[in-house]
């Protein structure tokens, strides 16, 4: 039986399986990046030129700057935060997870040996992968674990 | 598979050594998933460094509610009522899907009108498994946590990634 500390240390980034990464160029507008934010449910989109990320656009980042006024038609490389934390798809999840902690950032963007995007990895994607390894005895335990049922089982 | 008797190298999933003889039925078997006994994972919530919950009045606005969340770098506020009873959660996301994106004045809005009502809460004694189950299930970043009506702390995917890594 692994214990979480064993799964952080053997599992690495590539293994949490397709990390989808909205991205636009560093040129399209606020107004793109918004809609791309909104449909693309991963709380960031990555800037890249041609596969390599050049920056990345957060929902922190609409939260700090937008009621600003700025105008829908800022192109996004005057939003975005560059150049944007980045980590090896080989890298450990505990690696990835010391940076995120560190920097108190909920994004990594995932590049190849080549610093060419791969994906887009969440503090979600990590707490998720790391919990469905949890057997199923742990999982339907009742939130109340001092419940106590009223009838023996199977009465 | 090596036997543990002889150190013979037998095929994998072989039940007797072909050297020795000895039973080798279940041995190479790894046990998937994560222990639950692990008593990290059995500690109720109430042990950890709850982050302090920002809270504002269902009349504010948008606008002050963004502010909030600015000073304090936080990811969202939750609205109380009257009674201080937990009605709502307003959130960094919220802020692009409903204010941002739809060009609504930040100052125009209540934040009645925007939250999401009654919000998934955990309670101060529920175990850090169930909390992780919850997290990793409904992908929320951070969540309430409740005495009866009352909210106490917030327990952060941030708290709970450190906690990995101290563990």
């Amino acid at each position: 039986m692994n214990t979480l500390r064993d799964l952080m240390t053997d599992n690495r980034v590539l293994d949490l399986g397709p990390l989808p990464a909205p991205r636009l160029a560093p040129n399209a507008t606020l107004h793109q990046a918004l809609q791309f934010l909104v449909r693309g449910r991963r709380g960031a989109i990555v800037a890249v030129d041609g596969m390599r990320p050049v920056g990345i656009f957060t929902e922190r980042d609409v939260l700090r700057r937008l009621p600003a006024g700025k105008r829908d038609t800022t192109p996004l490389s005057e939003v975005m935060s560059k150049p944007p934390a980045t980590i090896r798809r080989k890298a450990s999840l505990r690696e990835a997870i010391e940076a995120m902690v560190e920097h108190g950032y909920r994004h990594l963007v995932v590049v190849d040996r080549d610093g060419e995007l791969k994906g887009l990895l969440t503090s979600n994607d990590l707490v998720q992968y790391l919990t469905d390894q949890f057997p199923e005895e742990t999982v339907n335990l009742p939130p109340r674990l001092r419940q106590q049922y009223l009838s023996p089982e199977g009465a | 598979m090596r036997c543990p008797a002889c150190d013979h190298e037998n095929i994998p999933g072989e039940d007797l050594c072909a050297d020795c003889g000895m039973d080798l039925a279940g041995l190479d078997v790894q046990v998937w998933g994560v222990d639950p006994e692990d008593p990290l994972l059995a500690k109720p919530l109430a042990e950890l460094p709850l982050n302090k919950p920002l809270t504002l009045g269902s009349t504010c606005s948008v606008a002050e509610a963004i502010e909030l969340m600015r000073e304090n770098h936080a990811g969202c506020v939750f609205v109380e009522s009257k009674e201080q009873e937990l009605v709502g959660v307003f959130t960094e996301r919220d802020v692009t899907v409903r204010i941002a994106s739809r060009g609504r004045d930040p100052e125009q809005t209540r934040l009645g009108e925007v939250m999401t009502s009654g919000p998934v809460v955990l309670q101060r004694d529920d175990p850090i498994s169930w909390a992780l189950h919850r997290m990793g299930i409904d992908g929320y970043r951070q969540v309430p946590v409740v005495d009866g009506e009352r909210i106490r702390g917030v327990l952060s995917s941030r708290t709970v990634l450190q906690l990995l890594l101290d563990s």
